[in-house]
């Protein structure tokens, strides 16, 4: 019943679908190593959903180092109004955009963004300053801005 | 409308949260494989864990009894002296220039002020060894009383020098009998107790004239009597002498024991390693046959025993729902036959003995890849493989509950030596025959097993017993990269006798 959804989120933190895949698989083979620890506390889905991130974030962690960017200077995004173009876009499609985030830059914007932790949670998780994962979301945040302007060559400015 | 950083947020998050997409699935294979492979794991180990266990136990009580002197202290063997102190048997040294007739005077026997017992000052009261060996007190809780009488006859064989006899001024060793009389509650009839004496020990053949009693005032309770214990109790004045034997907590066991076994067995294996043992599982199912032999036992104590003997056991396995494909043809020379692989190793069959039906023509031809390439055929019926073992085990036996249904626990190692196997075909109606044989097997493996035995008592040295027992083997049956470990599960029932 949750396996869609929870092999959604695996795709946000993945790559490519294989990792996906074994993010999936080792969250799942967590899941239900640990269901007796789960004690009906909270959603069954929300504690399914924590597993499957932490794992993602273990797997990344193995396999990439993160880039420790501290304290670079927030960067304040030039505002475009074209909402209602990226309204057109499809889940693949954005999900494509963010397979195409170094990992770092997924990561943080997954957690911050989706998942909706802050800046301060997502520090502890990753062990990293609040500083670079505020670095990272910015830098997360021009990347997919930039990869959208592809998508639409049109500038919002100019549609507006 | 600006698109701002909140917004692209927002837009994500609302576009993503909720994204589903639906998993591979193989994944879900690959997950009960895994889990599957762990949960056999967990059980190798444990029952690995177990059987080492089973195994340092046996070996420690099999050192403990062979190497005794290793782990006894100076005092020890006077303690051992203490069984023997319970029969009606035992040493003192009777005083100088008397060993014929030491005097059972309730006062002379011994001399030396600390053999007395407490409270007893007035009494005689030769302390048997058993008695210095606990520090003076008799192994009686409350007063008792004692008499020794010396049997000339006996002399210093037994001394050996340890301090388990008592010492007196000439040394002199004699054996002592023990009497156990009963007397009447409050005032014991000095006379009447001295004939009963006599009489007991006229009945136990010893020469009357070596008892005598003393013209002293009538024993007390508080006298110790050596090794027959002349309580009394302590509350109600009551004395009674009882018997040894009666006395003792310890409960006669035999020394050895033969069993008859014989159980239905089920076996089974764990596929560790390789990459087909999750495959080989929807092929491979258990196999009933049965095991049977001779156990005989030697016991430490009422309540260890060590057990060895001579079993033999058939393991073993069914493959059935068989798929031959062309791959699984082969030509040796002018031969066909088909490779069965399973989790136990190879198995090379002529295919005439499999497949009636195809002719042979086109076995060639699958052999040869020229035709019929795509070519499958079901098996119809059942190969068993199996395996026959004698075993000898070596298990250490330790019994929880003694009374008369016995509850024991035993554990050790079996030594397996593979004396045959081979591969039958079983068709529906239950007829089987040889077909071939299993390639890469070991001819001799360990196994660690466990057991819980029911014993129940039919007379005195009849037994029925009832031993569920589970077995593991502890190195694989088969030399190939996947590693097969088979286990079963029996109900050895039987009759022992006990010597």
């Amino acid at each position: 019943m949750y396996a869609d959804r929870l092999y959604g989120i695996t795709l946000r933190y993945a790559r490519n679908e294989d990792e996906a895949k074994d993010i999936f698989q080792e969250g799942f083979i967590k899941i239900f190593e640990k269901l007796k620890q789960y004690q009906n506390k909270g959603s069954l889905e929300g504690w399914m959903r924590k597993i499957i991130v932490n794992t993602a974030l273990e797997r990344i962690r193995r396999e990439n180092k993160f880039m420790l960017v501290e304290d670079e200077a927030y960067m304040e995004y030039e505002q475009y109004k074209y909402e209602h173009i990226l309204e057109e876009l499809g889940q693949k499609d954005l999900l494509e955009m963010i397979r195409q985030l170094s990992p770092q830059y997924r990561v943080v914007f997954n957690l911050y963004a989706i998942e909706g932790y802050s800046h301060k949670e997502i520090s502890e998780k990753l062990n990293i300053s609040e500083g670079t994962s505020k670095s990272n979301l910015s830098r997360a945040r021009q990347f997919l801005k930039a990869k959208i302007e592809q998508y639409y060559p049109v500038k919002i400015s100019q549609v507006i | 409308m600006t698109f701002d950083r909140v917004h692209i947020d927002g837009f994500f998050r609302r576009k993503l949260y909720r994204y589903k997409a639906e998993p591979p699935e193989d994944v879900w294979y690959d997950i009960y494989r895994y889990l599957e492979s762990r949960k056999k794991q967990r059980r190798r180990t444990y029952m690995r864990l177990a059987a080492v266990l089973a195994a340092l136990v046996v070996a420690g009580s099999l050192l403990f009894t062979a190497l005794p002197g290793l782990f006894s202290r100076p005092g020890n063997e006077q303690m051992a002296h203490n069984d023997r102190s319970q029969s009606m048997e035992n040493f003192v040294r009777s005083p100088a220039g008397n060993p014929s007739n030491p005097g059972i005077t309730g006062n002379s026997a011994v001399s030396d002020p600390h053999l007395l017992p407490p409270g007893g000052s007035g009494s005689m009261a030769p302390l048997s060894n058993q008695d210095e060996a606990s520090g003076g007190s008799s192994d009686q809780d409350g007063p008792s009383m004692g008499l020794a009488l010396a049997d000339p006859s006996i002399s210093d064989q037994e001394n050996d020098g340890s301090n388990q006899d008592i010492e007196t001024n000439t040394g002199h060793l004699t054996r002592k009998k023990s009497l156990i009389v009963t007397l009447p509650a409050g005032e014991a009839d000095h006379q009447a107790l001295a004939q009963t004496i006599q009489g007991e020990l006229h009945s136990t053949g010893l020469p009357s004239d070596n008892a005598t009693l003393s013209n002293n005032p009538p024993l007390s309770p508080q006298t110790v009597l050596n090794g027959g214990n002349l309580s009394s109790d302590p509350l109600t004045g009551e004395s009674s002498l009882t018997s040894p034997a009666e006395t003792s907590p310890e409960k006669k066991y035999s020394a050895l024991t033969i069993k008859a076994a014989l159980s239905p067995l089920m076996s089974f294996r764990d596929v560790e390693g390789g990459t087909g043992g999750f495959d080989y599982n929807t092929s491979e199912s258990r196999l009933f046959s049965y095991s049977g032999g001779i156990n005989f036992g030697l016991s430490f104590s009422r309540r260890l025993t060590v057990r060895s003997g001579l079993y033999y056991s058939q393991l073993g396995q069914t493959l059935s729902k068989i798929v031959l494909g062309s791959d699984d043809f082969h030509r040796s020379g002018d031969d066909i036959f088909v490779k069965l692989n399973n989790s136990l190793g190879e198995v090379r069959v002529p295919s005439s003995r499999l497949i009636d039906a195809k002719p042979p023509e086109s076995i060639a031809n699958i052999v040869d890849g020229s035709k019929l390439r795509k070519f499958s055929y079901t098996l119809g019926a059942s190969v068993v493989q199996r395996f026959e073992y004698l075993r000898i085990p070596l298990m250490l036996e330790y019994t929880v509950v003694d009374k008369r249904m016995d509850v024991n626990v035993l554990g050790g190692l079996h030594s397996n030596f593979l004396v045959n196997e081979g591969v039958y075909l079983k068709n529906d109606q239950g007829a089987t025959h040889h077909i071939g044989n299993t390639s890469n097997i070991s001819r001799f493996n360990y196994s660690g097993t466990f057991a819980l035995g029911l014993e129940y008592a039919l007379g005195n040295q009849m037994n029925m017993y009832l031993e569920p027992t589970v077995d593991y083997f502890l190195n694989p049956i088969n030399q190939d990269e996947t590693k097969t470990y088979p286990y079963s599960f029996a109900v050895y029932t039987g009759l022992s006798i006990s010597f």
